[in-house]
């Protein structure tokens, strides 16, 4: 009895203590808390190697809070570290209006809040680090046109594609697919494109490869295929693949696009299987986000006088790079996403 | 006269276990997807629909064990992730035979199912609680383990875990391996006689003198290798381990088993039911994406098929604690 | 057992109670909720171990100190209700935890027809009648329920079987049978110790009686030297213990 209790808990204690013992630091330098929404996905675990980047580079403490995707384990992270002082709040929100509130805290506890990559409605944000989505979404579609142009010219219109959104109601997928039928969308009622499925496949590969198996027992003529992010692409490659259907511009098959340039996307861009993948510069964000919150504590930066506007949310908007990935910069693409421009002043 | 009694014996024992209403239901839904759509009874998308019931029908033999003890397993998903990050970790970084690094991926899940046990059945935490704990620690060490980074790229011979043996996946092979040896398991040996028995009454078999802790300590270890299982089934399927696979695989795996007619009491059921109930559940996510219903509703249609199928097992054979 | 004391806390359950059990015989326990009869029983049956006294049994001094060993001497308790796994049937009931096996080492294949054969063995011995050996034991009436219960506990050939409240909840016709078995297992050579709240019955078929209250013995008489009513003052305390054999 007594060592079986011993056992569970050192089990369990084991595996918390090896998570918990990242971030204890230094109390003088400038504290900086980040809260990314999830640490389940490998974009926000680079957001958050950036950060920590730039923290040991100019001599702050980072705590990465992970939000689980919950805004009201986001929002619970937030005022705890409002109520242990932080000197700045980098938030990357798990939802843009539920996350308002605890911004409006901060404030009123004189803590400034950067948001990162996802802003929030609401409260004073100093400024909003991060790409549009939308923006985003459109460079990849348009990258995505170009090559089902560039390989199908021979066949005769529609050509025949698959759309795979991300979690239905999440703001990425919402975003990413208002930016890919912006610019499909003219196609599609002009006749040129035919959309023969749009199915969400929830960010995931298993369910990427599921669902694109499921459209294959219906039909194997599929000129081509975008995802609103890599892992549903990689999923659904991999469906590809095993019902023999060919791939890629070389082999005059499947157009596929996907988006996030996670590294196993990368490899399959460079191997010809997908024609591009959307990079956003996560690290970039946390680079930036953290280089900003520690001068700005410092007081040795402050949001250039001529900032743009991101429209949607109405923040002082700092946009970091956007880069699609192709065979022609594959190889180049580490040194984009893992690069440390400067922060613009 | 001889075969109408031995039919009767048969429907009376096929009522006992609760299959009826499952076998009924996935014949129903097998015509009604033939009917409705014309791609269903393809070779091509029954080949598809063998390889994606394995993972989940996996995970339910664990859960169906669990179940029948009067227990409930929450972390399968994780420990899927875990197992199959483990195995992949041992095969792709440490450079182990892939078989050694299966057997490694299973231990871990063991061992996991192990920590679930020890507090389920020593420590007497109600399983709800340390599977739910087991939930979040399992996928936070996946997480820890593969920095949350997917691991791509195996060598040849994970991959012929996913292949097909004609039309038949090797997967359903597998998995039809487990159900046999796991059913035999319940139906003939005394291990499988004490489970049903403590989900039907645990101070009855506990004042004979049996090893109640020892039994309950077996199925949580059964159901976390299993989970390891079903990931070593995803990372050839995928070609990937990813931090995030498996993620509310647990849910459809008690679905299963309670379409599968096991009682969420304890003591009744059997894994041919809960077969059939990964199978419906599969399906019915199959005929909607072939009809190409948007996921919205998928969503709804499956809470509804539950919410039905418990009602009707309710209706059924009334087994009373 | 001589002076056997148990305390529960600040309670004391049992104190300075002596109590025997010849061969063949049938000790009917009697005493209000709460006057120690479980407590007694579950020393015997090595669920309590006593905090003072000694249990001798055949003679020698004995300790007790779990179910098994209770067993291990012959002495076999036969509970109220909670002692059937309702989901299992007849045979899986009456041999559960030392189910028949095949001779394979470690996989522990349950011999099925053998366990059957023996089921059937001991119901007919009872003179008991039931059709299906295969429905759950929850579709069977409480009779016959006590009935398997009672196979249970005499399939190890016991020495002594304890009956708690065997006859709780049952219809007349099946408490008539209930108190056959027990007439039946003194015939085979057990001895029996039986509790009961109904007077009645445990007149019918003791040969002694046993009366406890408030954790003391205050009686202790032979069942055709005294009356319901003598017993009924002995139990709520309104006449002092004339103290029979020990």
């Amino acid at each position: 009895m007594k060592f079986s209790l011993v056992t569970g808990l050192v089990l369990m204690l084991g595996l918390v203590m090896s998570i918990g013992t990242i971030g204890m630091a230094d109390q003088a330098s400038p504290r900086i808390a980040l809260f990314v929404s999830t640490i389940n996905n490998p974009y926000f675990v680079t957001m958050a190697n950036g950060a920590k980047a730039a923290a040991e580079e100019f001599g702050a403490s980072i705590t990465v809070f992970d939000g689980q995707n919950d805004a009201s384990i986001q929002t619970k992270q937030v005022e705890d570290a409002i109520a242990k002082g932080y000197s700045a709040i980098l938030l990357n929100s798990v939802d843009q209006s539920a996350l308002v509130p605890v911004v409006k805290e901060a404030n009123a506890a004189g803590i400034p809040v950067f948001s990162v990559d996802r802003d929030v409605k609401g409260g004073q944000r100093v400024c909003y680090i991060g790409t549009s989505n939308v923006l985003a979404a459109e460079q990849g579609a348009a990258t995505f046109l170009r090559a089902l142009a560039l390989t199908k010219f021979a066949k005769p219109t529609p050509w025949k594609i698959v759309i795979l959104e991300g979690i239905p109601g999440a703001s990425a997928a919402v975003e990413r697919e208002e930016g890919f039928k912006n610019v499909l969308k003219p196609f599609i009622d002009a006749g040129v494109i035919k959309v023969i499925a749009d199915q969400t496949a929830q960010f995931d590969r298993a369910t990427g490869l599921k669902v694109m198996e499921d459209i294959l027992a219906t039909t194997k003529d599929i000129d081509g295929l975008i995802c609103a992010n890599d892992e549903m692409a990689l999923g659904a490659l991999r469906a590809l693949k095993e019902a023999g259907v060919p791939v890629g511009m070389a082999n005059n098959g499947v157009i596929i696009m996907g988006f996030d340039a996670e590294a196993d996307a990368v490899a399959a861009v460079k191997a010809g299987d997908m024609v591009g993948t959307v990079a956003q510069a996560p690290f970039i964000q946390g680079y930036w986000g953290t280089e900003a919150a520690v001068k700005y504590v410092q007081g040795t930066w402050t949001v250039p006088a001529d900032t743009q506007v991101y429209k949607p949310t109405g923040a002082k908007f700092i946009p970091t790079p956007v880069a699609v990935v192709t065979a022609e910069n594959a190889d180049t693409i580490t040194t984009l996403t893992l690069a440390k421009p400067p922060l613009p002043r | 006269m001889e075969t109408t009694g031995r039919f009767k014996l048969f429907i009376g024992a096929a009522n006992r276990n609760r299959i009826l209403f499952p076998f009924f239901s996935l014949i129903t839904l097998i015509v009604v997807s033939a009917i409705v759509s014309p791609y269903f009874l393809t070779v091509i998308n029954i080949k598809h629909l063998l390889a994606q019931v394995a993972i989940v029908a996996v995970l339910a033999v664990g859960e169906t064990y669990v179940i029948l003890t009067g227990g409930i397993d929450l972390a399968p998903g994780s420990l899927l992730a875990l197992g199959g990050a483990a195995t992949a970790a041992l095969i792709k970084w440490v450079g182990l035979p892939i078989p050694i690094g299966i057997l490694g991926g299973l231990f871990i899940g063991a061992l996991a199912g192990a920590a679930n046990g020890l507090l389920v059945a020593r420590v007497r935490i109600p399983s709800f609680i340390v599977t739910l704990a087991m939930l979040a620690i399992g996928r936070g060490a996946t997480l820890v383990l593969t920095n949350g980074r997917p691991i791509t790229g195996f060598p040849h011979g994970v991959s012929v875990i996913a292949s097909y043996i004609g039309p038949i996946p090797v997967l359903i092979i597998i998995v039809f391996v487990v159900y046999v040896l796991a059913q035999l398991v319940l139906s003939y040996t005394k291990l499988g006689r004490y489970i049903y028995a403590i989900g039907g009454n645990e101070q009855a078999v506990r004042i004979v003198g049996i090893n109640v802790n020892r039994v309950k300590l077996f199925v949580f270890i059964f159901s976390g290798v299993c989970a390891a299982l079903g990931g070593i089934m995803m990372d050839a399927r995928l070609d990937s381990a990813t931090p995030t696979a498996g993620q509310g695989y647990e849910l459809d795996a008690i679905a299963a088993s309670v379409l599968g007619g096991v009682s969420f009491t304890g003591g009744v059921g059997s894994l041919t039911g809960t077969f059939m109930g990964a199978l419906i559940m599969t399906i019915l996510g199959n005929l909607l994406n072939l009809l190409g219903v948007a996921a919205f509703y998928q969503y709804i249609a499956k809470g509804m098929i539950l919410i039905i199928a418990a009602i009707s097992l309710s209706r059924g054979v009334r087994y009373a604690k | 057992m001589k002076g056997v004391s148990k305390r529960f806390g600040g309670v004391h359950a049992l104190e300075k109670v002596d109590f025997s059990l010849g061969k063949d015989e049938v000790v009917g326990l009697i005493g209000d909720n709460g006057a120690g009869k479980s407590t007694l029983i579950k020393m015997l049956a090595g669920v309590y171990r006593p905090d003072d006294g000694e249990i001798l049994f055949e003679g020698r001094q004995v300790e007790i100190h779990n179910p098994k060993e209770a067993k291990s001497l012959g002495i076999e308790t036969v509970y109220q209700e909670l002692a059937l796994v309702d989901n299992l049937d007849i045979p899986a009931n009456i041999f559960l935890g030392r189910e028949p096996t095949f001779r394979i080492p470690w996989l522990g294949i349950i011999d099925g027809q053998e366990m059957e054969r023996h089921a059937r063995q001991i119901l007919e011995r009872l003179k008991i009648k039931i059709n299906s050996m295969h429905s759950p034991v929850l579709n069977l009436s409480g009779g016959q329920r006590q009935a398997v219960a009672i196979s249970r506990a005499l399939y190890s050939n016991p020495k002594v079987m304890i009956m708690d409240e065997p006859t709780a909840a049952l219809a007349v016709k099946e408490v008539n049978k209930v108190l056959d078995l027990i007439v039946q297992l003194k015939k085979s050579g057990v001895s029996v110790i039986f509790i009961s709240h109904t007077l009645q019955n445990t007149f019918s078929v003791s040969d002694r009686v046993v009366i406890l209250r408030k954790g003391q013995k205050v009686g202790d008489i032979a069942t055709d030297k005294t009356t319901p009513d003598e017993v009924v003052k002995l139990m709520v305390g309104a006449e002092e213990a004339p103290t029979g054999v020990v």
